[in-house]
C-alpha cells in the first residue's frame, strides 16, 4: 500500500491519496488521470482524477509516477507531492470514478 | 492490516441539511405579507421552543400574496440540533420590509419525522480504511471512496453526514477525517477517533453500493 499527500491548493486543503494498484499516470484535459487495476465495467477502469495545470505536463506526470512508485515501496510513508515546474498548480479535488476509458 | 477510524456521532437530531423546506404546515393566527407584488423570503429567524437549539429558518409567503400562514413555506437555513418529532417550535414576528415576507403574530410549527435528519443509533461509528482511495466533499457530506466496485460497476463509498450548524465549511470536516485516515494507515491496527473542529459534528455514517 502506498499513500501520497497533496498540497493545500486542492479544495480540501491537503488530501491523502491511496496510490496502491495505480498502474498508469497520464494527463488529459488539464487533469492527472491515475488508473487503478481494479475491476470495472468492460472497457472501463477506475481512475483518480486530479485537477492540474502546467507548462510541462509530461515532466509532472513522470514526477507523480515516480512518487507513486516510491510510496508503494514504503507503506508507512505519506510524502507530500508538489509540482516542480514554475506555474504548475494542483487545484480542484480528487475524484474517484469507475467509468473512465481504459 | 486492519485499520479503522472512529467517527464520533452526535445523536441529538438536527433538521435535515439546509436549505430544507419543512414538510408540514405552519400555524398561527396572524397574517402574512406583503399585500401585493412578488414576495421574497424573510431574513433568517432564530427558532424558539422544542427540545433543540440553534436552528434558523426563513418564511416565504404563499403564491398570490396568500395572507394565510398555512400557505407559507418555512425553510431551514441552519439545522441546529437536539430536536424531536412532535416538538412545537415558534418563529418570531417579522416586521414588514419591502417585498420580504412578514408576519403579524408568532408562527408555530409541529416537527414531523420527515423534517429531521436520520442519525446513527450509536455514539460512534467505525470505518475500515485500508481500502479507501480518497476523500471527497459533496454538499454536507464527506465521502470516503473505496476500491470496491459493486455488481452494478459503481464505486462503493462511505458517507459521513455532517452538520455544519456552526457555520464552518464541510471541508474542515474532510480535513479532520483525512488527518485520522492518514494516521491510521501509517500505524498498523490503530483506530484513531476523528476530532471535528468546534461547530462541526457527524450525525450518521452510511455505506453506498450503487
Amino acid at each position: 500500500m502506498g499513500y501520497i499527500k497533496f498540497p493545500s491548493s486542492l479544495t480540501s486543503q491537503g488530501q491523502t491519496f491511496n496510490c496502491s494498484d495505480v498502474y498508469s499516470v497520464s494527463i488529459s484535459s488539464d487533469k492527472f488521470h491515475c488508473k487503478y487495476s481494479i475491476s470495472a465495467a468492460a472497457g472501463k477502469v477506475v481512475s483518480a482524477i486530479i485537477g492540474f495545470t502546467s507548462a510541462n505536463t509530461a515532466a509532472e506526470a513522470a514526477r507523480l509516477e515516480k512518487a507513486i512508485l516510491k510510496a508503494n515501496q514504503n507503506p508507512a510513508s505519506c510524502d507530500l507531492f508538489e509540482t516542480d515546474t514554475e506555474g504548475s498548480t494542483l487545484s480542484g479535488d480528487i475524484l474517484i470514478l469507475s467509468n473512465q476509458d481504459s | 492490516m486492519s485499520n479503522y477510524i472512529k467517527i464520533p456521532i452526535d445523536v441529538s437530531r438536527p433538521f435535515k441539511p439546509a436549505a430544507f423546506a419543512l414538510t408540514g404546515t405552519a400555524t398561527g393566527g396572524g397574517t402574512v405579507g406583503p399585500a401585493s407584488g412578488t414576495a421574497t423570503a424573510s431574513d433568517a429567524q432564530i427558532i424558539s421552543g422544542g427540545s433543540g437549539s440553534g436552528a434558523q429558518a426563513t418564511i416565504l409567503q404563499g403564491s398570490g400574496n396568500n395572507a394565510a400562514i398555512a400557505g407559507a413555506t418555512i425553510t431551514i437555513t441552519n439545522s441546529g440540533k437536539g430536536y424531536k418529532v412532535g416538538d412545537v417550535i415558534t418563529i418570531p414576528i417579522i416586521a414588514a420590509s419591502g417585498q420580504k415576507t412578514s408576519t403579524t403574530l408568532l408562527v408555530s410549527y409541529t416537527i414531523l419525522a420527515g423534517d429531521l435528519a436520520d442519525t446513527a443509533s450509536t455514539p460512534e461509528e467505525m470505518i475500515p480504511v485500508d481500502n479507501i482511495l480518497a476523500l471527497d466533499a459533496s454538499g454536507n457530506d464527506v465521502k470516503l471512496m473505496t476500491n470496491i466496485v459493486s455488481e452494478e460497476k459503481a464505486i462503493c463509498f462511505w458517507t459521513v453526514k455532517i452538520n455544519t450548524s456552526g457555520g464552518i465549511g464541510v471541508n474542515d470536516a474532510l480535513i479532520a477525517i483525512d488527518e485520522k485516515w492518514r494516521k491510521s494507515v501509517q500505524a498498523e491496527n490503530s483506530q484513531p477517533s476523528v476530532e471535528f473542529p468546534a461547530g462541526i459534528s457527524a450525525y450518521n455514517v452510511t455505506f453506498t453500493t450503487t
